[in-house]
């Protein structure tokens, strides 16, 4: 105990969590002129999940013209109809206000990016947009710009740093500790406020397109805190991606191809059986909550292929076409994906189909947050990817990005406005020692539960009864799994490696815990909601019910138990849908324009 | 190389607060699957026979660029290098070393 305080570090804003939506949070509080620390788990701009996107970043179609230049964009959209597109997407469960904000600030912040250098590539329409909104950069290039802006305002880092707890005093945030993880120092954060900007959680499923560290630990430390979490049921599922060779898990390649160039999904009887779901727009143009549906059901009824996933196919185009798409499809150029060089893993197109299936691609629910960013607990704020209500119940393409950069701004400039003139708030000594001991138990501990094996038993569940299908049975199974897990293995878990430096085994201990506790309220929800919507469908439920579930679903962490409520959904700009059930493979903009179901005999 | 068969591979260890601070290569059997690069190695041995081996990643799909280690005195991907039977892995030299094969990425 006597390192507890050897390591104490004081700021105004805490930012947790340091790429798109951390560094532009910090450097807004830094252009405020108040002191800001930013904490993240990996090192800057070598982790996170912004670095992963080969993107489309949205814009309103009408300022992708006007406002960057893109000769694609069209006039006649704007800030409100891209409102109503997410809404009509996220299957009406978004919050207006954060919306709205979203869509309204999207062409001022991305612009920002372009000044500092973000290079732009051209303009797409991404399925589920009415227009074409996607103005296309990468990841790489958006951290490059954060980064010289991050460096021109000196900002102060503390990298390979995992947060585990938030501090609170009469109920509000003033700091957080965690480790240095490179050292194995504890670390004693006080702040007078925080912005949580540590993305999701889709490491809680064994197949993500996320990197490494998106293990939930944001959301269950200001749920912990006292934060509400909202539209925890909705994990965005990408469909088609890879599931085989084993180090090309999760990769997307396959999908965006098949979207891009039309590639087909089959079953192992050679079926396209996105046919049954989405007729019309089938592969190419259906949305991915549907089609991450589509895909499941094939392989839970045993219609899929030995590695468990369904096939990609591009095999009935000529291969001249191939070569042509290899030469202008940046996602597979030359034949390579990133560094993968297709042929060297048995992967080039033209000679093989593609085993893939549905993999954690996003978190659209999270910490609810308002327009300005604040949650529920004064001095907190959340921003990203970690925030809920902007994509509701399915996210659409491009919006990730978009979503991070506004909140990241919004949020960070709210925060610098709340500590201003604000004295050093006191932390509270019984907490900091409370997960002192907590955080180093895992070390103390000997011949306890191996953390490799709770990881994978807690991702296998989580697939198999909370992925993109989900039903009654299978989720209280799961939530029994789940109470076994939190009783027997987590307060059991023991590291084999006592080294405090650069200890993996170490801090995947403490990420097993918010793993754990994201995934019950992931079920939790679940188990409430009876219905289907955007990325959750429930088998047993196989309809939209408008009549009964236009709520969200709101999670707080009470006596150490997650309790649930529905709020009523409530918009001002956006006409709800009529109350009644509806099909949950009609797409909504369709059922809008036809006011009916779309039959094979309308064609 | 076959599904199944194991290859053997050699990976820098070095436990600084040991106070052993020039380490040494310790050699590892891996059971070898088509397609398997250097880190899903890394990734196995950390799994299946020592939890003390310290490695860096994030995407694992060669974007964010954390996962730089030496593969036979050349610095590589860990995620998108191959893995060959005999190689050497170990870290990036041009940094200062934290563990293993984990080096002082930061410049903050």
């Amino acid at each position: 105990m006597t390192d507890t305080y050897k390591n104490v570090l004081e700021t105004d804003v805490l930012v947790i969590g340091s790429e798109g939506a951390g560094a532009r949070a910090a450097i807004e509080v830094a252009k405020n002129n108040m002191k800001v620390l930013v904490a993240t788990k990996g090192v800057f701009t070598k982790c996170g999940a912004t670095l992963t996107a080969d993107m489309d970043i949205d814009v309103p179609s009408k300022a992708a013209k006007e406002v960057f230049g893109m000769d694609g964009g069209n006039p006649e959209d704007d800030e409100l109809n891209m409102m109503r597109d997410m809404f009509m997407e996220g299957k009406y469960m978004n919050n207006e206000e954060v919306v709205w904000t979203h869509c309204s600030n999207a062409a001022k912040y991305v612009k920002e990016l372009v000044d500092w250098g973000m290079r732009l590539d051209g303009l797409i329409q991404s399925p589920g947009h009415r227009f074409p909104r996607g103005l296309i950069s990468t990841g790489r290039s958006m951290m490059t710009a954060l980064k010289r802006e991050v460096k021109r305002h000196k900002i102060d880092f503390a990298e390979n740093t995992m947060i585990t707890n938030l501090l609170t005093k009469d109920g509000k945030a003033v700091g957080a500790v965690g480790i240095d993880i490179s050292t194995g120092d504890f670390l004693v954060f006080k702040a007078k406020a925080v912005v949580l900007a540590t993305g999701g959680a889709m490491r809680i499923y064994p197949r993500t397109t996320a990197p490494e560290e998106l293990t939930g630990e944001g959301m269950i430390m200001a749920f912990k805190a006292g934060a509400e979490l909202v539209d925890m049921e909705f994990p965005l599922f990408l469909p088609a991606c890879l599931v085989w060779p084993k180090s090309m898990l999760g990769v997307d390649l396959s999908y965006i191809s098949s979207t891009v160039l039309g590639g087909w999904w089959l079953n192992k009887y050679g079926e396209r059986f996105i046919s049954k779901w989405d007729p019309k727009r089938m592969e190419h143009g259906t949305t991915r909550d549907i089609a991450s549906v589509a895909q499941m059901i094939e392989i839970l009824e045993g219609r899929g292929g030995p590695h468990g996933g369904i096939f990609v196919s591009y095999k009935h185009l000529p291969d001249e076409l191939l070569d042509w798409s290899a030469k202008w499809n940046p996602w597979w150029a030359n034949y390579m994906y990133g560094g993968f060089k297709l042929s060297d893993y048995n992967m080039d197109p033209r000679e093989v189909s593609y085993e893939a299936a549905p993999a954690a691609h996003y978190w659209n629910g999270g910490i609810r947050v308002n327009k300005s960013g604040e949650t529920n607990v004064p001095g907190l704020y959340a921003a990203g990817e970690v925030q809920g209500g902007t994509m509701g119940a399915n996210r659409l393409s491009g919006n990730a990005v978009t979503e991070a950069v506004v909140f990241g701004a919004v949020a960070g400039g709210s925060a610098a406005k709340y500590v201003k003139d604000m004295k050093q708030p006191d932390i509270d000594k019984e907490q900091v020692k409370y997960y002192y001991e907590n955080l180093h138990a895992p070390l103390n501990r000997n011949n306890g539960a191996n953390v490799v094996e709770v990881r994978r038993k807690i991702q296998e569940m989580a697939m198999k009864y909370a992925g993109p299908v989900r039903e009654e049975e299978g989720l209280k199974i799961l939530l029994e799994n789940i109470e076994k897990i939190k009783k027997n293995d987590i307060p059991n878990l023991s590291c084999s490696a006592k080294g405090k430096i650069y200890n993996r085994e170490w801090f995947q201990c403490l990420e097993a815990d918010a793993m754990i506790k994201t995934l019950e309220v992931v079920a939790r929800a679940s188990l409430m909601r009876e219905e289907s919507r955007g990325a959750m469908y429930r088998s047993d439920f196989p309809y939209t019910d408008n009549e009964n579930w236009l709520k969200n679903i709101i999670a707080t962490y009470k006596d150490d138990k997650v309790a649930l409520e529905t709020r009523d959904i409530k918009t001002s700009r956006v006409d709800l849908p009529e109350k009644q059930k509806i099909p949950y493979m009609v797409p909504e903009w369709e059922w809008a324009q036809k006011g009916g179901l779309s039959t094979k005999e309308d064609e | 190389m076959k599904n199944k068969e194991s290859v053997k591979v050699r990976v820098f260890r070095c436990t600084p607060e040991n106070g052993e601070d020039t380490g040494h290569y310790e050699e590892y059997n891996i059971p070898y699957e088509a397609g398997m690069t250097v880190l899903t190695a890394l990734d196995y041995i950390y799994e299946h026979i020592d939890r003390s081996l310290s490695f860096y990643y994030s995407c694992r799909i060669g974007k964010c660029l954390g996962c730089f280690v030496d593969v036979d005195g050349k610095p590589v991907l860990a995620c998108t290098t191959l893995l060959k039977d005999g190689m050497t892995i170990g870290p990036h030299k041009k940094h200062k070393l934290i563990k293993d094969v984990v080096v002082d990425f930061r410049e903050n």
